[in-house]
């Protein structure tokens, strides 16, 4: 049996590993490290933590078109897809409310790094224009852009087109993850879903091969002021509160990611709906433990798990 | 510039509007965001490529880097060049965006219409399937246990620290591509127990981090040095021990914060070498 190679780093706030389950060519500890420099490169361009990222420098320029790197004009392009597909319940422009939060330390240096702009609840995704064809970004209000729901999965799936041809492999950003090919037991690879509240225990184990899972829990970073978590409902300003966690199954881990926090704001019946438009397959789990599915889901529950439930 | 077959993204505001009528037109478009996310992959892959690739050359033929027209490697070979490295905070101050621009002129001409084709091949699931809602969430104990391979211990080398630099590590200096650094045997860690510092704005916290027969058997704040008390991050230490155990490969939502406790485990690990 082929052991696996596993390489482990810290970025975007949590702990990144890619696990190499294929053949070893001998390549594996740089391949694996080539996987992992994509997430800083994206954190470089999309961090709203840090003053010098390219996001921040965007608030120096509102009203005025900015030229984007492909990274932050993709990434925003995204978000703002995700935003209008879903009527404002994802919304890329909450930065000054999370700042406002408390959400508004870097990771890395525990520093507080607020941009100073005043909190404007107003502000939405329709202020921000992008043009395709001078790759710009405009803000047409003082804001600032918060990539935090779309970078993280960007960040595995450029991971993971790095690692295509190795065909076996998973990438694990935090819990987010995209599972490619089989693991070391030549299986799709085994994935537990976490319960929100007894964080010991999986609600679900799957059966998972080329694909991303991404789970956003209102267990994952409360808020520092101690008023909720970091999941806000961008149309109210505050924590959205008629979810537990949302695990959303993908074909790309942005849109995961993305949609994931998107049916958490949007609540069990029309976040599944939501979800089931976009052609993705999910888990909503309300607080008081009540369970939402798509009907996909059941192609990718672990048979041995089924029957023993 | 992208001759892309993308729907128009974020209309200026009052433009085009009408997002509540959204919907129907994302019933028409049943693919949207998938599609328009993995074009989003794809383009940034394929100019990463085309700037190491540049950089790459740069070394050789500085005149020539910059001028170098996209002759468009695909975006599946194997990237060898060097390691990717992306400069736009590396400038200073709001003006400093030779990079991205640089970046924009070749910008990936496969991207765009591979995406499309790749995820209109995506199996898309039938949801075919009888809709049952399974019972309010028993949860699965989970106890088959097919014990993975490698037990997968949380954090294995922080490989792109510099050696033996602890964690927190070096901020964004450029990881060299390759460490090369020798693979590492399933059990990394030498028996015993080991103490780490992590900071965080709050105050320090020491962990300590107890390994027996190369896994981690245990993993406590032992001193908390913060002006509030460890409780709100207590839970994360069984976290720790958890994401050894081997009935999955990973557990989707496991979020580990890279808080304080989180380094000092790390640098705890690193001296268990």
């Amino acid at each position: 049996m082929t052991a696996a190679f596993e390489r482990t780093t810290t970025a975007m706030g949590t702990l990144v590993t890619v696990r190499i389950a294929g053949e070893d060519a001998g390549d594996r500890p740089v391949r694996a490290q080539r996987a992992l420099d994509w997430f800083s490169r994206v954190e470089e361009c999309c961090s709203r933590f840090d003053p010098s990222s390219e996001i921040r420098q965007l608030v120096n320029h509102v009203g005025h078109p900015f030229a984007a790197s492909e990274i932050l004009f993709e990434a925003t392009r995204f978000a703002i897809a995700v935003a209008r597909a879903s009527d404002g319940a994802f919304d890329p422009t909450v930065g000054t409310t999370m700042e406002a939060r408390g959400f508004d330390v870097a990771w890395r240096s525990g520093e507080r790094t607020p941009s100073r702009l005043p909190v404007d609840d107003t502000v939405s995704w329709r202020d921000v224009e992008l043009d395709e064809d001078e790759h710009t970004i405009t803000l047409h209000r003082p804001l600032v852009l918060d990539l935090g729901s779309v970078a993280k999965g960007l960040a595995i799936d450029l991971a993971a087109a790095e690692l295509t041809d190795i065909g076996n492999f998973a990438i694990d950003a935090g819990g987010d993850l995209f599972l490619a090919g089989r693991n070391m037991h030549h299986a799709p690879w085994a994935v537990g879903v976490r319960h929100p509240r007894d964080l010991d225990t999986h609600v679900a184990r799957l059966r998972i091969s080329n694909a991303a899972v991404c789970t956003s829990g209102d267990y994952e970073r409360p808020s520092p002021l101690g008023d909720g978590h970091h999941i806000m409902d961008p149309r109210v300003g505050i924590s959205a509160s008629r979810v537990a966690s949302v695990t959303v199954i993908a074909p790309r881990a942005l849109v995961a990611d993305a949609l994931a926090t998107a049916a958490f704001v949007l609540g069990p019946d029309r976040g599944i709906a939501f979800l089931e438009r976009q052609r993705v397959d999910g888990i909503i789990i309300s607080p008081d433990l009540q369970r939402t599915e798509t009907p996909g889901m059941r192609q990718y529950y672990d048979t041995a798990d089924v029957t023993s439930a | 510039m992208p001759t892309s077959p993308r729907p128009p993204i974020g209309t200026p505001p009052g433009g085009d509007g009408a997002p509540a009528r959204e919907k129907a037109g994302l019933a028409r478009i049943p693919n949207n965001l998938l599609a328009i996310g993995s074009a989003a992959v794809l383009t940034i892959y394929g100019a990463g490529f085309q700037r190491t690739r540049a950089a790459a050359d740069k070394f050789s033929d500085e005149a020539d880097a910059h001028a170098r027209p996209s002759s468009t490697p695909s975006a599946s070979t194997t990237v060898a060049a060097a390691p990717p490295r992306r400069t736009p905070t590396s400038g200073t101050g709001a003006g400093s965006l030779a990079p991205a621009a640089l970046a924009t002129a070749p910008a990936a001409p496969t991207a765009p219409s591979a995406p499309a084709a790749a995820i209109a091949s995506e199996p898309n699931k039938p949801a075919a399937a009888n809709i049952t809602n399974d019972s309010p969430s028993a949860p699965s104990p989970a106890i088959v246990a097919a014990p993975v391979v490698a037990p997968a211990p949380v954090a294995a080398a922080p490989a792109s620290a510099p050696t033996s630099a602890p964690p927190p590590p070096a901020p964004k200096a450029a990881p060299a591509p390759a460490p090369h650094e020798p693979e590492r045997p399933r059990s990394q860690w030498h028996d015993g127990s080991y103490t780490g510092w992590g900071t965080s704005r709050h105050g320090d916290i020491e962990a300590t981090v107890v390994i027996a027969d190369g896994h981690i058997v245990s993993a406590q704040i032992s001193r908390c040095l913060t002006r509030y008390s460890c409780s709100w991050i207590a839970h994360l230490q069984q976290q720790v021990v958890v994401r050894q155990s081997a009935d999955v490969d990973f557990v989707s939502g496991a979020t580990q914060s890279t808080n304080a406790f989180y380094y000092a485990v790390v640098e705890a690990l690193n001296k268990s070498r």
